[in-house]
């Protein structure tokens, strides 16, 4: 008799974890009430606590590269509000250079595309432009797959997260996404100003309202972004010859239209533009100030601002007050240490 | 022997109350059924032609009977992959005995598929139709070579695309007179002869090409007689 129920115990367990929805925790992202909806469908697909931190351990495991050498975190730091600091072009397997700057991880569940053409119409497929690019991960998920299936921790985390034997391409992505979804910014000093707690500075507050005069047209708060796609008037840049957003829909409309990348953290993520060409916000508050770079493409789509000197400090100001420090440190989005 | 008769008998007893259609994806050249890495020689434009891969999505499977209004659909889509035969064949029951007028497919994946994130089975990204560098289905794949005079000349043409004016998909619609055995014709000679010689061998992005070539696949597909 108390054999039988020896055997029977550990085969209840088991069937247990076969139904998906027992061992998983549902979390929601938190952000200000006067922000909009997010993008992301999360009631058809809805956060859930294990699934968040396996894909934060994929994020920073470099076992996604072909040579084990490179992880998501390789080129999205968190303490960079999750960019490639100091590299214009982001570096990948064996050093070879992409041709693009990768931009911060901030508020991504109000995208609606990605990538700087928006060529990535869902986070859930965003990481398979990287683990199979060659200048990036050099991967591909087919020979990536069987490797995690085979590895000492995975099969077990993977099952804990959604409940299926086998790890597929669809979990590894989902795990991916569920993670970077949580990566919100939200506390920023010009949120505690919103919020009523804090109060800017009288140069802040004067930056703020040439901002509203002159940027937010398309750093449209309080994303920084309207997740749209402008022509903000930069030459094109001879070797790299990146027609951005024409690339994806072949529209002329659309040429050398890039996405407007939000300026939350901007404090951190130099250099700037999609091909990193800007050093700091001084350079890239001269593009928008002067003509010298006017081309004959872009000429009539620059947005030409007029503001003294003065007026540039201030802008630097406030545009400083959408560092989020708590964004920067959280210990649930760095290196996790178990 | 006797088994057989048995699983015949079980079969016709079954199909009275629960009618079911077998749906085969047959694809051919020079008229003739068409194997992949073939060394029996198939012609296009008198150039030998050897086609070594050939991949499509159908999905939206409907079949009608006009007069009562009556559709039998299957939601989910189905890669069809030469190189893997059982995935040529595919089923649908009715409940009830029905004539069935027309089928009806989507021939590659619809918008909303498209953008909807990550999914599994057929449409799972690993399966060689999804585009890592920009997202979206391909529908449609045929890889080979002509044998020329001047060596071997590929060609390569992975057809797809969602967003507009280069939405790809297509919707095939056969009539059918009775069988319950549809067999569906792929004429690959008729493709690759409607293709305007000044197009690339390669067309592997969304686009005008693309789009051209999506348009050009719908005749291809016919019923073999019953
Ligand atoms: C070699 C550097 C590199 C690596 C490694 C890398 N990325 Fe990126 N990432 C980039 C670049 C560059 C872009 C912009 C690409 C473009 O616009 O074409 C980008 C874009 C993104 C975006 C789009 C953000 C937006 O707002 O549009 C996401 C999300 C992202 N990466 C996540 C990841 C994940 C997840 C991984 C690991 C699986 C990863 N990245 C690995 C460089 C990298
Ligand atoms: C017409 C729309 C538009 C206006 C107006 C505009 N921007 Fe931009 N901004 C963009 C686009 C698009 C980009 C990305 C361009 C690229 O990389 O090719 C950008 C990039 C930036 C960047 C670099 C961000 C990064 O992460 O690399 C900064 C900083 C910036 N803008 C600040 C401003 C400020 C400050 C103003 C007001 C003085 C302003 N922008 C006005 C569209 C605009």
């Amino acid at each position: 008799m108390n054999r039988w129920i020896l055997i029977l115990l550990p085969s209840i367990f088991l069937f247990g974890f076969g139904a998906a929805e027992l061992s998983q925790t549902k979390i929601e992202i938190k952000y200000p009430s006067n922000w909009p909806k997010p993008n992301y469908d999360f009631e058809k697909k809805p956060l859930y606590k294990e699934r968040v931190k396996l894909g934060r351990k994929l994020f920073y495991d470099p076992i996604l590269s072909r040579n084990d050498m490179v992880s998501c975190a390789s080129c999205h730091l968190s303490f960079t509000a999750f960019t490639h600091v100091d590299h214009a072009l982001s570096h990948g397997i064996n050093d070879s250079i992409g041709t693009r700057n990768a931009p911060v991880l901030i508020n991504l569940a109000w995208n609606k595309l990605f990538m700087w053409d928006g060529a990535v119409n869902n986070i859930e497929v965003q990481a398979l432009a990287p683990i199979s690019h060659a200048s990036e991960m050099g991967n591909d998920l087919v020979t990536l797959l069987p490797k995690l299936n085979e590895h000492d921790v995975y099969p077990a985390l993977f099952k804990t997260a959604f409940g299926e034997e086998k790890i597929t391409s669809k979990q590894l992505l989902l795990a991916l996404a569920q993670f970077q979804l949580t990566l919100v910014s939200a506390n920023s000093k010009y949120d505690k100003v919103k919020a009523g707690v804090l109060k800017f500075t009288e140069q802040e507050a004067n930056g703020y309202k040439l901002f509203q005069q002159n940027c937010n047209g398309c750093h449209k708060e309080p994303l920084f972004t309207t997740t749209e796609f402008e022509n903000n008037g930069l030459q094109p840049d001879a070797n790299l010859r990146d027609s951005g957003r024409y690339q994806v829909t072949r529209m002329s409309k659309d040429l050398f239209k890039f996405k407007v990348p939000t300026l939350r953290n901007i404090q951190y993520s130099f250099p700037y533009m999609h091909d990193g060409r800007y050093n700091n916000l001084n350079e890239v508050l001269n593009h928008y100030r002067a003509d010298q770079e006017l081309n004959v493409i872009n000429q009539q789509n620059k947005p030409v601002i007029q503001i003294t000197e003065h007026e540039k400090v201030d802008l630097i100001a406030f545009l400083l007050t959408l560092s989020d420090r708590e964004f920067l440190f959280n210990p649930d989005y760095g290196f996790p240490r178990n | 022997m006797n088994n057989f008769l048995i699983t015949i008998g079980l079969c016709l007893l079954h199909c009275s109350a629960n009618c079911q259609y077998t749906i085969e994806f047959k694809p051919i050249l020079n008229g003739q059924k068409l194997f992949l890495d073939s060394a029996d020689l198939y012609t296009v434009n008198s150039n030998e032609v050897v086609i070594s891969n050939l991949k499509f999505y159908a999905g939206a499977l409907h079949l009608v009977n006009h007069k009562k209004q009556k559709v039998k659909t299957d939601s989910s889509y189905h890669l069809i992959d030469l190189a893997k035969p059982e995935s040529t064949k595919l089923q649908l029951e009715f409940q009830e005995e029905l004539l069935v007028n027309d089928f009806r497919f989507k021939l590659g994946v619809d918008s909303i598929t498209n953008v909807s994130g990550a999914y599994g089975g057929d449409l799972d990204p690993t399966l060689g139709m999804y585009w890592t560098w920009q997202s979206g289905y391909i529908n449609f794949k045929l890889e080979g070579f002509y044998a020329t005079e001047n060596g071997n000349r590929e060609f390569q043409y992975h057809l797809g695309g969602y967003l507009n004016p280069f939405e790809t998909v297509q919707e095939i619609r056969l009539d059918i007179l009775t069988s319950k055995k549809i067999v569906v014709l792929i004429d690959l000679e008729k493709f690759l002869k409607s293709i305007p010689a000044e197009l690339p061998d390669n067309i592997m992005s969304p686009g005008k090409n693309a789009k051209l070539l999506s348009e050009l696949l719908v005749p291809i597909f016919s019923l073999e007689n019953e």
